[in-house]
């Protein structure tokens, strides 16, 4: 799956007098593993740079031909990795039940998780917050027809899973 | 493809290392090649060889076939290797072991199949360490636990290395004088080698993300760096310590006093991780392999202070025996012992349950052991453990071979444990098999998580 970029326009929130911050972070705080934020501002946002950096997302400037800015940030350390049975352009809709696993010993992740889909319809999306990469999660899901894609956080230490379930479960 | 899946060897491997433990530990009950006294005697060899490379050594390669895909999120790299690893590697126990005998005088048989065996062993080792460090540098995975398991491979060549020259020298079959004059000099170097260059730091590896998993703790990060450096600089050392000692110079033995300091530094630093670990833990009840482990790491502790005390004092014999002693017996044996109490009702659960998970009712994993039996076979295997390193240094050969009989028995009555793990005996009986589930092979893993 390639990364996906969120954009968000800027400049008529600046126009109007408007203090851009707050709608940045709260699309930021939304991003779901394996997104980008693209913004696009009429200034090279720099104090956002430092904000960013520390939420785990490096930048990348592009001055347009308008003379406004694009800036495209990527979750750094986060390789997100997906099933191989998810194609580009795979709709994935909202996560119906989401759940923190992350205090669970492990197999409970994964005992749970399972147990889970099996009560859910084609289609919905599980989202979980793991303590760890649960590697012998990912094959029995992907036998089983299921999609998934999952990450770490930014500072490494939770991972998080979305699962959309599939028809031949 | 992501995840790990089931590895397919490593309850065959885990086999083969239990049945070479016993054979060893009843040899030396019997009073066959005790290493008391001088240690060069070929009776000695080969019980060491059964015990280091029979035992720890398959039972190592066993753990890192399933570990290593774990520890770098992938799958193995060169799977075919292991099943064929295997064979050398008994086959090369076996002609060795055949030729230390040989060497005893007790059976007539032409010395040159010494060499062999170390070829058959070198060839076996080699195979592994090409699947297991491929998978680590093609996933590019140079975390702590990744580079502490490549050091260990390190450590595995260069013992692997000593050894064939070693068997090569004692058939006579190669002329190196600088080796035949200081073998007894140099084989604490090979030993060094195998138990702490190779299985130790191996284990020190592996045990940062095993203890981090099994207590439930945060895994320590920056600090684990220095226990890695300071490993690291003991295992070169001691391979310039092997370099120079070759010619006896002064070097050698200011590199094996920085070798065996380092292994001290390294050690407390390692020590106090784990301890960090255990106070930051979530989980308040320890399971016993948890608290088996621990106990092994007294073992690591003393066996290093025994080393450090060896050296210093210039006593090896019988503190260096010791030493060697508390570290293959208590600390390896028991790490190895006390893990496959996880490991194997583990990894069954996983083969057996894995494909129905979800579907209906399956046992918990803590459901396939019974820890009320084991645990006093890892009381009574730790407490003669601790009598048998007192003998040694009490030069008291007849308590040696109790203290042997007495871990042969707890070796005995834990593998049926692990016996009972894997044809799922305590699962109770309305979910042990569910539709679909089937009853895994004992020796030989599906692999029903590869496609």
């Amino acid at each position: 799956m390639a990364l996906e970029f969120i954009e968000l326009d800027v400049r008529p929130i600046l126009a109007n007098g408007g203090a851009p911050f707050p709608a940045i972070m709260t699309v930021v705080e939304r991003l779901a593993p394996g997104q980008g934020l693209m913004l696009l501002a009429p200034f090279s946002p720099q104090p956002l740079f430092k904000v960013m950096e520390e939420k785990g997302y490096v930048h990348r400037v592009s001055e347009l031909d308008s003379g406004d800015f694009e800036v495209k940030f990527t979750p750094r350390t986060t390789e997100v990795l997906v099933s191989e049975n998810v194609r580009d352009g795979d709709d994935w809709p909202e996560a119906t039940r989401s759940f923190d696993f992350s205090e669970l010993d492990p197999p409970q992740p994964m005992v749970r998780i399972l147990l889970e889909l099996e009560t859910m319809s084609p289609g919905d999306v599980l989202f979980a917050v793991l303590g760890r990469e649960p590697i012998f999660l990912f094959r029995e899901l992907t036998k089983r027809g299921h999609k998934w894609a999952g990450s770490y956080d930014s500072d490494g230490e939770m991972f998080r899973l979305m699962i959309k379930t599939g028809t031949m479960a | 493809m992501h995840g790990a899946s089931i590895s397919r060897w490593t309850m065959a491997y885990f086999a083969a290392s239990l049945a070479f433990l016993m054979s060893g530990l009843v040899l030396m009950g019997c009073g066959y090649g005790l290493p008391i006294g001088a240690l060069g005697t070929p009776e000695t060899l080969a019980v060491l060889h059964v015990i280091a490379v029979g035992w720890l050594g398959l039972l190592f390669a066993g753990a890192l076939l399933q570990f290593v895909p774990v520890l770098a999120a992938t799958h193995l790299r060169l799977p075919w290797l292991a099943g064929p690893a295997l064979v050398l590697l008994i086959l090369g126990l076996a002609v060795l072991s055949l030729g230390f005998t040989a060497l005893s005088g007790r059976i007539t048989l032409h010395l040159e199949v010494m060499p062999l065996g170390g070829v058959f062993l070198s060839s076996g080792f080699t195979m592994l360490t090409v699947s297991l460090a491929t998978t680590i540098i093609a996933e590019k995975s140079f975390d702590v636990p990744g580079i502490l398991v490549l050091s260990g491979l390190a450590g595995l060549v260069a013992t692997a290395l000593t050894g064939s020259v070693f068997a090569g020298v004692l058939s006579g079959l190669v002329d190196f004088p600088d080796v035949a004059l200081r073998l007894s000099d140099l084989a604490p170097f090979h030993a060094a080698s195998g138990l702490l260059g190779w299985m130790t730091i191996t284990a020190v590896g592996v045990s940062y993300r095993l203890f981090a998993m099994f207590l439930l703790a945060p895994e320590v990060k920056g600090s684990s760096r220095r226990t890695v450096s300071t490993a690291l600089c003991a295992l070169l050392f001691l391979c310039a310590a092997v370099a120079s000692g070759l010619h006896g110079t002064s070097f050698s033995a200011m590199s094996t006093a920085v070798a065996v300091l380092a292994t001290g530094v390294s050690t407390v630093f390692y020590v106090i991780d784990v301890w960090r670990m255990f106070r930051a833990r979530r989980r308040k009840v320890l399971e016993l392999n948890s608290v088996a482990g621990l106990v092994a790491l007294g073992f690591l502790v003393a066996g290093v202070a025994l080393l450090q005390l060896a050296w210093f004092s210039g006593v090896s014999i019988p503190v260096g025996t010791a030493a060697f002693y508390a570290l293959a017996l208590g600390w390896l044996s028991g790490l190895g012992l006390s893990q496959l109490f996880k490991i194997v009702p583990f990894l069954t659960w996983l083969e057996t349950y894995g494909p129905v998970m979800g579907r209906g009712a399956v046992p918990r994993v803590q459901d396939l052991v019974n820890e009320r039996r084991a645990r006093g076979w890892f009381v009574i295997f730790y407490l003669s453990v601790t009598v048998g390193a007192g003998a040694i240094l009490a030069d008291a050969g007849l308590f040696l071979q109790a203290a042997s009989l007495c871990q042969g028995a707890a070796v005995i009555g834990l593998a049926v444990e692990y016996l009972r793990a894997r044809r799922l005996i305590y699962a109770p009986a309305d979910v042990r098999l569910p539709d679909g589930a089937v009853m895994p092979r004992l020796f030989y893993a599906k692999t029903n998580h590869q496609e």
